[in-house]
């Protein structure tokens, strides 16, 4: 998965020059025009959803 | 509040009247069949309107002159054709600030300019600003013009209990205390209604955090008529700003207070001075300014279950009290008062059953509703009541500096009127118009002729023909023929041969593609709740 592999480093590199104080803006902006982007409401509402899961190991 | 030295009453530009109560020698007892409690801006629309269909009231206001301070001032269309109906709009065109778009600035750079709906095919625009002592003076002009209507200033309702067939009130003014009844009460006394409190009713809903001061001031200042909104401004960081154009000169400047701050600090007028000063320099006025009055305010979205109690009706802010982004609390209060009166005026009169007011709540509580959903996004962009919602409104606006679809988050959602789709005084039936004339939707207005549409139609129903006159007669409705390929026809998307049926309040109420006569006197039965004639 090089491709998102690049976003994942991007997202990384980017994290670490906003600084922690900034990083919830950030990704709230990143966010925000990611889904905009996506023009897709209803699956935007779901990967927001999905993400906001607890992970299942942490459910045992 | 006024600066230290100036009473209640004592404006800089407004000379506010003093109205004696009955002379201790004039009679007390009353026959009129409705008592309106309150005689603010929807009070005395209420007596209007009943007295446009022929009906007395006895008006009464515990106060002896207007209301304080300029409170409600942005006044929509829907409102400048409800003083149309009632006679009153006259001086409300030539004083009120017409104004069209709005610009919402993000730390000084601006992110949205947005336009309301306006062109030549509307009568009004899309809305006027004017202060509501104005608004109370012009609305009594016409009271004080009209023989239906008898004003008792400086009298107080201290007592309400229902009678057979009626409601008794106790009033109280400074020569003692007397009993009236009638058939029915309009309780507009506002948002601490004393009627709903004695008829043991609350509002319920939610209150928000966020408070703001607003604050009028006096200044030449050289900017049009355009509601500004400053998101996190240099005057006031973390913040939210309002500033609105009135006449005379006047300003109207909202500021969100912080956090930390509290009311009774924010409020005194040193620190009021500071920041409308602060504020000020912010837009770049340099020059002299005066402060002429100030309040503090917190948004509520708050409601009566039920607007109807027996033979009390509750109007304006005795049944709802809204947030003011949306400029819906004078709006839709005004909208309360229209749309009783036209019920009630003909139900008193004999011309509809009783059963036409069983739609007063359902329309009107329905109106209150969806102010309630469009005020809490606004609410919650101007004022995030959580970090959450700061967070994401924060994002939206530093993406809107470069990002033209973020600003569109900022979008005030300023008042349309509201569309009585379920309404038990609509009647549903065959289409033959597009989207614009939507059943239950306000009637969009149209230039034809040498005027619009709204000024021809007639005093209570009126059936709009796309094509010839229907042949149809009732004591309650005028009939016009209209081209389908006119101003209207095509505003309202009208096929050929195809009939709207307009109610008093301008409201559609019925729609047909191919209209009869035996069709349409049915549907003025269904909405006045009688039989067809």
């Amino acid at each position: 998965m090089p491709d998102i592999e690049d976003v994942f480093d991007t997202l990384a590199t980017t994290l670490d020059q906003v600084g922690v104080e900034r990083a919830p803006l950030f990704l709230a902006k990143a966010a925000l025009a990611l889904a905009q982007a996506l023009n897709d409401p209803e699956r935007a509402r779901a990967i927001i959803e999905a993400a906001a899961r607890p992970d299942p190991a942490h459910q045992r | 509040m006024r600066p230290e030295g100036r009473g209640e009453y004592d404006s800089l530009y407004f000379t506010y009247p003093q109205f004696e109560a009955p002379a201790a020698d004039a009679p007390r007892d009353t026959d009129a069949p409705v008592i309106i409690v309150g005689a603010g801006p929807v009070g005395m629309t209420a007596a209007l309107t009943l007295a446009a269909e022929g009906v007395r009231c006895l008006l009464v206001e515990a106060k002896g002159t207007f209301n304080d301070g300029s409170r409600a001032i942005c006044v929509s269309r829907s409102s400048y054709h409800i003083l149309e109906r009632i006679g009153a709009v006259a001086p409300f065109l030539r004083e009120g600030l017409p104004w069209t778009m709005g610009r919402t600035l993000y730390r000084g750079q601006q992110i949205l300019e947005f336009q309301m709906p306006d062109g030549s095919d509307d009568r009004f625009r899309p809305m006027y600003n004017l202060q509501q002592q104005y608004i109370e003076a012009f609305l009594w002009d016409a009271v004080a013009a009209q023989p239906l209507i008898e004003t008792r200033w400086q009298t107080r309702v201290t007592a309400v209990e229902d009678q057979d067939g009626g409601v008794a009130v106790t009033l109280s003014d400074p020569h003692g205390d007397y009993r009236v009844s009638a058939p029915w009460l309009l309780a507009a006394d506002g948002a601490r209604s004393a009627i709903r409190g004695m008829r043991g009713l609350r509002l319920k809903g939610e209150n928000y955090e966020g408070r703001y001061v607003i604050a009028d001031v006096r200044m030449a200042h050289d900017y049009p008529t355009i509601r500004r909104a400053l998101f996190d401004p240099g005057c006031r960081p973390g913040g939210t700003v309002l500033i609105h154009r009135q006449p005379q000169d006047i300003w109207r400047i909202d500021y969100q207070l912080g956090d930390g701050e509290s009311a009774e600090e924010a409020t005194r007028e040193d620190v009021v001075r500071a920041s409308v000063s602060a504020v000020l320099a912010e837009i770049g006025h340099t020059g002299d300014w005066e402060l002429e009055w100030w309040s503090v305010y917190s948004a509520n979205t708050l409601a009566l279950d039920e607007y109807r109690d027996g033979r009390v009706f509750f109007i304006g802010d005795s049944a709802h009290i809204v947030p003011i982004f949306g400029v819906r609390g004078l709006n839709n209060g005004l909208a309360d008062a229209q749309n009783i009166g036209w019920k009630l005026g003909r139900v008193v009169t004999g011309r509809a059953g009783e059963g036409l007011l069983d739609s007063y709540t359902p329309e009107r509580r329905g109106a209150t509703l969806d102010v309630f959903a469009n005020a809490q996004k606004s609410t919650r962009f101007m004022t995030p009541p959580t970090a959450g919602w700061r967070l994401m409104r924060d994002a939206a606006l530093s993406l809107a500096l470069t990002q033209d679809w973020a600003g569109q988050l900022a979008n005030p959602r300023q008042m349309t009127p509201y569309t009585y789709a379920d309404s038990p005084a609509v009647v549903a039936g065959a289409g033959g118009f597009g989207p614009a004339a939507a059943l239950g939707a306000m009637l969009p207005d149209a230039a034809e002729g040498d005027g619009f549409l709204s000024e021809c139609l007639g005093p209570g129903f009126t059936l709009l023909c796309f094509g010839p006159a229907l042949e149809v007669a009732h004591l309650d409705l005028t009939v016009l023929s209209l081209p389908c390929d006119g101003a209207a026809g095509k505003r309202l998307g009208a096929a050929k041969g195809a009939a709207l049926l307009i109610r008093p309040d301008l409201h559609i109420g019925a729609r047909w593609s191919a209209p009869t006569p035996q069709a349409v006197l049915a549907a003025i039965a269904t909405i006045l709740s009688t039989k067809v004639a």
